[in-house]
């Protein structure tokens, strides 16, 4: 579904030049979840960023369902792979309706606007369809995160990109939206990237997971390693230890 | 050093608090002792844990409304103590460590200076001396080279260093109540178990008295000898472990972690409606 080579970012120039990414290499089945896990800086975000399309400094190559897509996207290969990101707030115009936020992916890639379809996705999400005439700041955390999940799935898209989905929620709301996504994963047999911080989440929701550091991938987990606490990598068992704690 | 008094040093009966005119309480009824001893507050936003912790302090704006029965430190009533007096108090004898180091240290000053009006202000030293005192905190919360790091600023050190220096900043005067809200949240998961180590090293070695403030039930739990959790601004039970757990909120609360070691293929979530009704049976 997904398939990555020799993915490269740097950022900046000469002294100042600084290596984001380092020849990594993955590949995703379809409807496998595969988790990225690492410490702030280690370039998980960009990487994931990176297959979103939004940047566009990166070497390498990438493919989705078998298509090569390079660094600038057209609407189909748009289409493909939608993100969700860590704080809904920053990710949601605060003077935009709900349902204005919902239709904007709609109207990006030259739908008619479709209110019914809008609603559709507000009840997917278990939200009630009369938030769609509310404003951001009159919906908590957790349904704000909601409606960012909505937004991802408006187009059908059949890969979902995370980026620390949860990180800002409280854990009784975390239960609630990680519930929503394996959910939806299931109904729609979705793949999805999961970048976190946090090995708890990453270990519960993930088929397989890649532990990031400086840029490369230091080590490889599967569930069943993560079950029974096997790192085979020094790093990787410290985050194992920290995360216990 | 064996604790020569059991009396607590700090003892709160019936603390509650109300923001302006507010329907809602912010806290109701709270009571709580903490001894030589590390306790631990834990709950979700708004559970009301960062408002104690600061009610406690009277760090809450004038518009919030503190009544108690007794909110006695070290056998003194917080609530009839000047300004003044409080100002001697905070930082000498009480300290509290905030989430994020980047906004708690003065960004135009550099980490040595502020150290040493630590130093200055609570111990009466002077000039050098004050200075000297400041390195030799840095070295005692591990910073490896204190010379250099006293003349950096706090833009160019790790969040993880940032809360070190907070600490070097905060515990300078050996305070006897030290309440760290939050002190981890903002760092990298490896940091953490650091940081917490050494914050605990230092409050065995005064022999002080430590509340951790955190929303992280798991790492409370590891670290704290008691745990209280707080939900809607009131105390729901208090455990010495999480197998101890009685009241549906604080299980709830265990059962939405995702645990790597025993996987779920969905994860328990919290009824709030039947929350509720047990919290107006027992109102």
């Amino acid at each position: 579904m997904i398939r990555v080579e020799n993915l490269d970012v740097a950022f900046g120039h000469g002294q100042g030049r600084h290596h984001v990414v380092r020849q990594v290499s993955l590949s995703v089945a379809r409807g496998e979840t595969l988790g990225i896990v690492g410490e702030s800086g280690c370039g998980k975000s960009t990487l994931l960023r990176s297959l979103a399309g939004l940047e566009r400094g990166w070497t390498g190559r990438i493919w989705f369902e078998g298509r090569e897509v390079g660094t600038v996207r057209r609407r189909e290969e748009l289409k493909l792979a939608q993100m969700v990101f860590q704080d809904p707030y920053g990710s949601l115009h605060p003077r935009h309706r709900i349902g204005t936020a919902l239709a904007e992916p709609l109207r990006a890639m030259g739908y008619p606007d479709d209110r019914q379809k809008v609603l559709r996705a507000l009840r997917q999400v278990g939200l009630p369809a009369d938030f769609a005439n509310r404003f951001p700041h009159e919906l908590s955390g957790g349904q704000r995160q909601r409606v960012a999940i909505a937004r991802a799935l408006i187009l059908s898209p059949p890969i979902l990109l995370l980026d620390e989905p949860t990180s800002a929620l409280d854990v009784s709301i975390q239960a609630e939206v990680l519930n929503l996504l394996a959910d939806q994963r299931d109904e729609r047999s979705l793949t999805f990237v999961l970048v976190s911080h946090d090995l708890a989440v990453v270990a519960h929701m993930c088929d397989r997971v890649l532990v990031m550091k400086d840029g490369t991938f230091v080590d490889e987990l599967t569930k069943d390693d993560l079950q029974r606490g096997v790192a085979h990598h020094s790093y990787a068992r410290e985050l194992f230890e920290a995360s216990f704690l | 050093m064996q604790d020569r008094d059991a009396s607590p040093i700090l003892s709160i009966r019936d603390l509650n608090v109300r923001f302006g005119r507010n329907a809602i309480a912010a806290i109701t009824d709270v009571s709580f002792d903490v001894g030589r001893e590390r306790v631990g507050i834990v709950g979700e936003s708004g559970s009301g844990k960062s408002t104690t912790g600061r009610a406690i302090m009277r760090l809450l704006p004038p518009k919030a409304g503190v009544t108690a029965t007794r909110m006695a430190f070290c056998g003194e009533e917080i609530l009839d103590k000047t300004e003044r007096q409080m100002n001697r108090l905070r930082g000498q004898e009480m300290a509290l460590i905030m989430q994020d180091p980047r906004y708690s240290l003065n960004p135009v000053l550099p980490i040595g200076k502020q150290i040493a009006e630590s130093a200055r202000l609570h111990l009466g030293l002077k000039g050098k001396e004050a200075l000297k005192a400041a390195r030799d905190m840095l070295a005692r919360v591990r910073i490896n080279d204190p010379d250099r790091v006293m003349r950096q600023y706090p833009h160019q050190i790790s969040g993880g260093m940032g809360q070190r220096v907070m600490i070097a900043m905060m515990l300078i005067a050996r305070p006897k109540l030290v309440i760290a809200d939050e002190p981890t949240s903002a760092l990298d998961v490896s940091v953490r178990k650091d940081v917490l180590l050494l914050l605990d090293e230092l409050v065995r070695e005064n022999n002080s008295g430590l509340i951790l403030i955190s929303h992280d039930i798991r790492m409370v739990a590891s670290f704290c000898d008691r745990i209280i959790v707080m939900y809607r601004g009131r105390i729901v039970e208090e455990l010495t472990g999480l197998d101890k757990a009685q009241h549906p909120y604080t299980r709830a609360l265990i059962a939405a972690m995702p645990d790597a070691r025993h996987p779920v293929r969905r994860l328990a979530v919290m009824d709030r409606q039947a929350l509720d009704r047990i919290g107006e049976r027992v109102a």
